[in-house]
């Protein structure tokens, strides 16, 4: 920490085992959470960590960053058995984290952001003078924050200016001050667009020539070939196995992941429904939304939705697909525009009223938008009905239980019992819990923005599947994803937004898909939504 | 382990520590006070806390949606100010009763209007309205004297007895037991809950959050208007001044009962043990002999264990819920609260 630029990290012998954890075990309330697990780590790798919802991942980390005791087992850094009491141990032996929800202060300038609860780092040096000094601050990262897509200038902005990319180049920056040996990231591409996750795994590539041993927890597994170098795969609390990256593909990965049950998480495309313009028996129009208009968000935007189809919106962040939602679902307001649902023609002033008329949404930002924290399964679940649990006029606590147990067994949603909290599920079984409410009131039209965000592959492909099956059974789904993988599987057709207006439709997707092949229609897409307008 | 999940278990049900808390202090004033146990003392200092309780009702329905109203001492006050003067110019007592119930109505309704409608702050609004209803008693006093009504019927509304209690403790035993099963037992009461956990989630769950609060506001101003139709009727007479601060013990009281100030936990009966426990040890302090110039510096002390407890309580719980991962280094071993 002497050094009057931290931007030159001896580089540690590539190579070298920098962290070992061997037979580290622990329970939770008598739930075994890691049995036996192994990690070692050498310095300058990428280090998958892969493993399912409740494998054990957050858990190791946590004993790793010192928010949690092993009951059992050592842990060894640079060769010496250590103990990690506290978060501040860790980052001392040089072990930072970047959480998965970003820990960024909106209204600080991205320089006082970098430096949050580091201060002491400048102010040891002058010690004269107990505030920060910013220029000295700058000075420090000028050279690092460039490197890492920050320029001088925007040092000098509030961090609320920018977006999800920059954010988590800013916490990259912020690990960099404390020189860590090892950083843990944590889905650092959730949030991110397909060409900004490029630019981060650039940004992963230049940590690792520095050096740093990263360690990366992610569910999207196609991202790991070509980047990772090694895997160790975690299922119920066990290390399966540490593998090298190369030479293995994605169905490798899967059933070390999930074993046998792995055969199960390959998705079949729906073909053979006809979907779009073309009429024909036991179809008809469930909505058509007619010139929706909003000042700077929604250009004009109008388009139909058929019973049991899928369709899909794609579209670039900012391109306003959340917002073309929201606005379906009354949650804000629209300058000029109405709808046609089943033929009558509305006006959604108020999620409420779209409620009644059978549309029903599963919200991005499960977290801050989807649950009510306090609220047991239970009550999760019925809220959006309560009609339906009453009893001469008063809530019915036994009609609810069973309306909650339906959708466990329905759903195989893992909960002790129903009255767990919801905020103590596991991100899948939430969002199933989440569709169960939406289901509950009995809609016609079911709107998903971002249906699988955070949730591991196997909670994934079952929400897929119950989302298909709500096709099959005839109700209409629009469905908003990110990842564009996932929106054309998933889709039976898809309009493109760009700039609040629809740019593009393609129809009869898993047919082209068969035709024409999976790259022609990403490309399609990926043109129509990011063209540039003259 | 086994005995400390039994122990979790028990405290984790709700208002069990406040109920020990007040049951232990019943016991202490009962070896220490010789006329503590009195029942003529008891119903004595129930019948004199009966307009806070009523307001305690109304302040929890909106402390659970998520909002504060602090208007409400002040609006009892001014309630029982307009009622007893109707009463006085001799109109029959159910007319007194509907203007006073009007008036707490009337800053309810405003109260909703401002905070759901115009979105302003709800603590900013209420304050406001707090002087507002202060202020106009003031007026009303300095203009006509409210030194008692001749009508009878009107004292006997909170003044009757019946198997033993007055009819004020019998119309607060109605209105808590009305009001609980409103808040636990409808969907009004659930969409309360829900509006104070999340006003955002609970709106794309399709709740209509601002119609909730809306309501709650006003049952909270209606029940201040009611409570102050009872104190005029007690009290015949009212000065500028009346209630005020009321709404303060109203505050605490829910605290200490365990519901939270951030919405979304808690239910009336709770409270209502949070408003026992403080007149209790008021008048408990009174019967020991101990100089009442302490009183509040106990009360403020009482409060702020109370919270401590309860928060290191729900702390816990949460802790050692089944399901929960969550360790935090502090109450790794519940250490915090079971030593």
């Amino acid at each position: 920490m002497r050094n009057n630029s931290f931007a030159d990290i001896p580089s540690s012998k590539a190579g070298s085992q920098i962290l070992k954890m061997s037979s580290i075990s622990k329970r939770f309330q008598g739930v075994q959470a890691l049995d036996n697990v192994e990690l070692e780590v050498r310095s300058g790798e990428i280090h998958a960590l892969l493993g399912g919802n409740g494998a054990g991942k957050s858990t190791l980390l946590k004993i790793l960053s010192g928010l949690a005791l092993p009951d059992e087992g050592t842990i060894s850094f640079q060769g010496q058995r250590v103990e990690i009491e506290s978060p501040r141990e860790a980052q001392e032996l040089g072990i930072s984290m970047i959480h998965q929800e970003l820990s960024i202060i909106p209204d600080l300038s991205i320089l006082e952001n970098i430096f949050l609860g580091q201060e002491r780092l400048i102010t040891q040096r002058n010690s004269w003078t107990p505030w920060v000094n910013r220029r000295e601050m700058a000075k420090k990262v000028r050279e690092v924050a460039t490197e890492f897509g920050i320029t001088e200038v925007e040092l000098w902005r509030p961090a609320g200016e920018f977006g999800a990319l920059k954010k988590r180049s800013i916490e990259i920056v912020k690990a960099l001050v404390v020189q860590p040996k090892i950083l843990i990231l944590d889905e650092p591409t959730s949030g991110l667009e397909e060409h900004e996750k490029e630019l981060l795994f650039g940004h992963m590539r230049s940590l690792q020539r520095r050096g740093v041993a990263l360690i990366w927890v992610t569910h999207h597994l196609d991202e790991v070939f070509g980047l990772a170098d090694t895997a160790t795969i975690l299922r119920d609390g066990r290390s399966v196995a540490e593998t090298s990256i190369k030479g293995k593909n994605l169905n490798d990965i899967i059933s070390l992941m999930f074993g046998s049950q792995a055969a199960a998480l390959i998705e079949q495309p729906r073909i053979g429904r006809k979907s779009g313009k073309t009429e024909i028996k036991n179809q008809f129009k469930s909505l058509e939304v007619v010139g929706f208009k909003r000042e700077g968000v929604l250009k004009d935007i109008s388009f139909d939705l058929w019973n049991g189809e899928i369709l899909g919106i794609a579209g670039l962040a900012g391109a306003g697909r959340t917002e073309l939602m929201r606005a379906l679902m009354g949650i804000d307001k629209i300058d000029s525009g109405s709808i046609n649902i089943f033929g009558k023609i509305e006006k959604i002033g108020h999620p409420e009223k779209a409620y009644e008329l059978g549309i029903a949404m599963v919200p991005e930002d499960r977290k801050a938008l989807g649950i009510l924290s306090e609220f047991s399964i239970e009550r999760s679940v019925s809220i959006s009905n309560l009609v339906n649990i009453l009893k001469s006029g008063w809530l019915n606590a036994k009609k609810e239980r069973e309306l909650a147990s339906k959708f466990i067994s329905k759903f195989s949603i893992k909960t002790p019992n129903s009255r767990e909290k919801i905020r103590n599920l596991s991100g899948g079984n939430q969002q199933k819990v989440i569709i169960s409410r939406c289901i509950n009131s009995n809609p016609r039209i079911l709107i998903f923005d971002e249906p699988t965000q955070g949730i591991d592959i196997a909670s994934k492909v079952e929400v897929h599947k119950l989302i298909r099956e709500l096709a099959d059974e005839g109700k209409s789904i629009i469905v908003i994803a990110s990842e564009l993988n996932e929106l054309i599987r998933l889709s039976d057709r898809i309009i493109i937004l760009r700039e609040g207006s629809i740019v593009g439709e393609i129809d009869s997707v898993p047919e082209k898909i068969q035709m024409n092949g999976y790259e022609l229609v990403e490309q399609d897409i990926l043109h129509k939504s990011s063209r540039v307008n003259v | 382990m086994r005995n400390q999940s039994k122990f979790s278990k028990l405290i984790s049900i709700e208002g069990v520590v406040i109920l020990t808390a007040f049951v232990l202090m019943v016991i202490f004033f009962s070896l220490k006070a010789d006329s503590f146990l009195i029942p003529d003392s008891i119903r004595y200092y129930i019948n004199e806390a009966v307009p806070i309780f009523i307001i305690i009702v109304g302040l929890t329905f909106v402390i659970i949606a998520g909002g504060i109203d602090l208007s409400i001492g002040s609006v009892l006050g001014l309630s029982a100010g307009t009622s007893l003067m109707v009463s006085m110019w001799g109109w029959p007592f159910w007319v007194a009763v509907i203007v006073g119930v009007s008036t707490g109505l009337a800053f309810g309704l405003l109260n909703a209007v401002i905070i759901t409608i115009f979105k302003v702050n709800d603590f900013i609004v209420t304050l406001g309205t707090l002087y507002i209803a202060a202020g106009s008693l003031t007026v009303l006093t300095d203009k006509v004297q409210l030194t008692g009504t001749e009508d009878a019927s009107f004292q006997r509304i909170s003044d009757l007895s019946f198997l033993g209690l007055t009819s004020s403790i019998w119309i607060a035993i109605v209105i808590i037991v009305v009001f609980e099963l409103v808040l636990l037992k409808s969907p009004f009461g659930r969409r309360i809950f829900a509006t104070g956990i999340g006003e955002v989630p609970a709106l794309i769950s399709g709740i209509n959050t601002q119609r909730t609060k809306f309501v709650a506001y006003l049952i909270s101003g209606g029940l201040a208007g009611f409570g102050g139709v009872l104190l005029a009727s007690h009290l015949n007479s009212v000065q500028s001044g009346l209630a005020g601060g009321y709404e303060l013990t109203a505050i605490a009281s829910a605290v200490l009962g365990g519901i939270s100030l951030a919405g979304g936990r808690g239910s009336v009966w709770r409270a209502i043990v949070g408003a026992l426990f403080l007149t209790t040890l008021n008048q408990g302090l009174l019967l020991m002999g101990i100089d009442p110039l302490i009183f509040q510096i106990v009360t403020g002390l009482c409060i702020l264990i109370g919270v401590i407890v309860d928060r290191g309580v729900y702390k816990f719980t949460l802790t050692f819920s089944t399901q929960t991962r969550e360790v935090n280094s502090r109450s790794r071993d519940g250490e915090v609260v079971s030593s």
